[in-house]
């Protein structure tokens, strides 16, 4: 008995046998995400600076408000082109001009982002490096080296090998768990406390500073829908990996940071954190676990730093490129090197901004942990957030148009509450700002830091509005993710066509 | 016939090292297998599908395997979806082609431990060099072009070949290849649109 004959499409097979599922999803943004430099960087610093004991119940919190989030978010990215890119959904939903202010915030938060992790890089290895090697270099020298690699990876467009990502990032997460453990199975003397997970500390002074805090640490996980055109289910891969990427980060985050907490002892953790800075974990940890197991740890610390610099300069330089692609920003933004394919303009200009950064901090010979890492990757996380709020609320006005088949808790409910919970987090967080820099609530610099957002926000507004009066082909274009632009786009006579050949 | 040119265009005319990147050429070759096809009338585009008009077989071998490839299709698929499938073969395809015609000379070479490489050598350099000498002078003269020039022009555009082929030209050769490109038969164009968008988006889902 022979079955009878099916005819699959060759097209869509062949094109299918080569798409990704959910974990290799997962793997590529957990990377950029770079668990490690959030747990014994981002925790220990944000400790140190916001004097908030709350960090691990907010990392919890800020998992579940993302994860809200991403119901309408990933929604709207099966709807949607270019769908990598929160100011295409915020020109989609909540129109154009307020889609460029978008793309002007977020070209600064992830600047700001990468830029931030150059100091936490070149402080830690410095640390690692300098002792090791009898050397006195200053923190600045390790970050210029990394800068002139991620510049020359930037244009030549070698891929990170995904298998060695992979490896990297298990490695990471074993790391963290098997530290959490010794952490939690060698307590100070209040034993295994629960305090800084209660959830009273989401209503106390301080919280904004710990919220924000814990979004930049999450930040990258919104890239998953980058992949949405690549996967084998558009529907579900995309879903199933943002929510993974999310559970196990926030679950990852939130445990090692009340894992300190407990090793040091609740009332002692902001003391230890200001004392130890980005050495705590691996401090607590020394006398358990012996020397080898630190040095490894520090090791995967740094290239984790790395692969997450590597990772925010090309998400840079793809934003760059898509909005010169589209003709919001100029059309050479858009153009590639013509042997690699980068994005090697917006990867060039992002290179030089950041030795701009550099050079500044080095010159001022500003603290590269509070004053670089610290203080410009959450500046980063606070644009992001902004850009999450706004993106949210995008969502809710795009399916208010129209259904596109989504249910109502997919089109209304989940968006709503994200956009109302990221829009009370971006309220204390401005609020607290003073408290999330460490700095008086009188300093200047509370304000000068937010404001940039603003300029930003409103730099974007005027030029759309340049735009559909100068230039309305582009205008009409923005958001749609195609050059749809002036050289194939429009109806013109030809000159020739075949029947003169 | 265009993919013999663009291929030559897009390859040393000497060693036969690609001058764009991989998926660019893949692409862009898939590109102009489809365009020959549309100019001898055996496919359309209609509302952005790739449409069979014609059964009548090519003459050319190449030509005829793609033509089947779209009749075996029960659906029809978008412009895109076609050159990311072809985009697989494409450069085997015209490569071939080229060694057919006596144009390509494959060399094989095995790295120690590595797999098999072939590469497509050029047999006569000045035939390899040809297209682009032709193009790059009658666009630096803005010198009238006939149709396959013209299609040729709107497909460096499209690529990003232009750089190298216009390298050091005075502006005015980039505003005549605009021009030539902008006033491209109509299918053409909506061709090479999606070929832009479909490589620009190949840029932006590199995974890092």
């Amino acid at each position: 008995m022979t079955s009878p004959p099916t005819r699959v499409s060759t097209v869509t097979a062949t094109l299918a046998a080569g798409r990704l599922g959910v974990p290799a999803v997962v793997f590529f943004v957990m990377s950029a995400a770079a668990p490690l430099t959030v747990v014994a960087g981002g925790a220990t610093t944000g400790y140190a600076i916001t004097g908030v004991t709350g960090i691990p119940v907010a990392y919890l919190a800020t998992a579940a408000i993302l994860a809200l989030f991403a119901v309408g978010y990933v929604a709207m990215s099966r709807h949607i082109l270019n769908a990598g890119a929160f100011y295409t959904y915020i020109s989609r939903g909540l129109g154009k001009p307020a889609g460029v202010a978008g793309a002007m915030v977020a070209l600064l938060a992830y600047n700001a982002m990468q830029i931030g992790l150059y100091g936490g890089f070149g402080a830690v290895t410095s640390d690692f490096f300098n002792p090791r090697l009898g050397l006195d270099l200053g923190w600045w020298v390790y970050a210029l080296v990394a800068w002139a690699i991620v510049a020359v990876l930037g244009v030549s467009r070698v891929d990170l090998n995904g298998l060695v990502l992979a490896v990297m990032l298990t490695a990471e997460i074993l790391v963290a768990v098997v530290f959490d453990a010794v952490m939690v199975s060698h307590p100070a003397d209040a034993g295994l406390s629960l305090a800084t997970l209660s959830p009273h500390h989401l209503v106390t002074a301080g919280i904004g500073a710990a919220l924000v805090t814990a979004i930049t640490g999450f930040v990258g996980f919104e890239a998953t829908v980058v992949f949405s055109e690549e996967t084998r289910d558009p529907k579900r891969t995309i879903a199933r990996a943002t929510y993974i990427a999310v559970v196990v980060t926030g679950l990852l985050y939130g445990l090692s940071a009340w894992a300190m907490s407990v090793a040091t002892g609740p009332d002692r953790i902001v003391t230890a954190a200001t004392e130890d800075g980005t050495e705590l974990v691996f401090n607590l940890v020394l006398p358990h676990v012996g020397q080898g197991m630190v040095t490894g740890g520090h090791v995967l610390f740094i290239t984790s730093l790395f692969a997450a610099l590597l990772s925010f300069h090309n998400t840079v330089a793809r934003y760059s490129f898509a909005l010169g692609r589209e003709g919001v920003l100029p059309a050479w933004l858009g153009r590639t090197s013509r042997r690699s394919g980068a994005p090697a303009a917006g990867s060039l200009i992002q290179t030089l901004l950041a030795l701009v950064a550099l050079i500044v901090y080095a010159a001022l010979g500003a603290d590269p942990i509070v004053h670089l890492f610290f203080w410009v990757t959450v500046t980063g996380g606070l644009g992001v957030l902004i850009l999450m709020t706004g993106t949210s609320a995008a969502v809710l006005g795009y399916f208010n148009r129209e259904r596109h088949g989504e249910s109502v808790w997919r089109r209304r409910i989940a968006p709503a509450l994200a956009t109302a919970l990221l829009g009370v987090v971006v309220w204390v967080t401005l609020a607290e700002f003073s408290t999330l820099l460490g700095v008086a609530p009188a300093s200047p610099l509370r304000w000068i830091f937010p404001a940039v957002y603003a300029v930003a926000a409103l730099v974007g507004v005027g030029w759309a509005l340049i735009l559909r009066a100068s230039n309305p082909a582009v205008y009409e274009a923005i958001g749609l993710g195609v050059h749809s632009g002036a050289t194939f786009g429009a109806t013109r006579p030809p000159l020739v066509d075949p029947t003169h050949a | 016939m265009l993919a013999d040119d663009f291929f030559r265009l897009a390859h040393h005319d000497v060693n036969g090292r690609r001058r764009l990147h991989a998926r660019a050429v893949d692409i862009g070759l898939a590109a102009a297998l489809i365009a020959e096809l549309l100019v001898t009338r055996h496919l359309e585009i209609r509302d952005g599908e790739l449409v069979a008009a014609n059964r009548t077989p090519p003459t050319d071998a190449v030509a005829h395997t793609v033509l089947d490839s779209v009749l075996a299709e029960l659906e029809r698929h978008s412009v895109r979806t076609w050159l990311l499938y072809l985009e697989k073969d494409a450069r085997t395809h015209v490569a071939r082609r080229l060694v057919r015609s006596g144009d390509l000379q494959a060399v094989t070479s095995r790295r120690l431990l590595g797999p098999v490489i072939t590469r497509y050598v050029p047999t006569d350099m000045n035939k390899a060099a040809w297209p682009w000498l032709s193009l790059s002078w009658r666009l630096r003269e803005r010198h009238k072009l006939d149709f396959p020039g013209a299609c040729l022009a709107g497909f460096i555009l499209a690529t990003g070949l232009d750089k190298w082929v216009l390298e050091g030209a005075p502006p005015a050769a980039s505003e005549y290849l605009q021009y030539v490109a902008a006033h491209l038969w109509p299918p053409m164009r909506e061709l090479l649109a999606h070929t832009e968008a479909t490589i620009g988006d190949a840029v932006l889902a590199q995974r890092t």
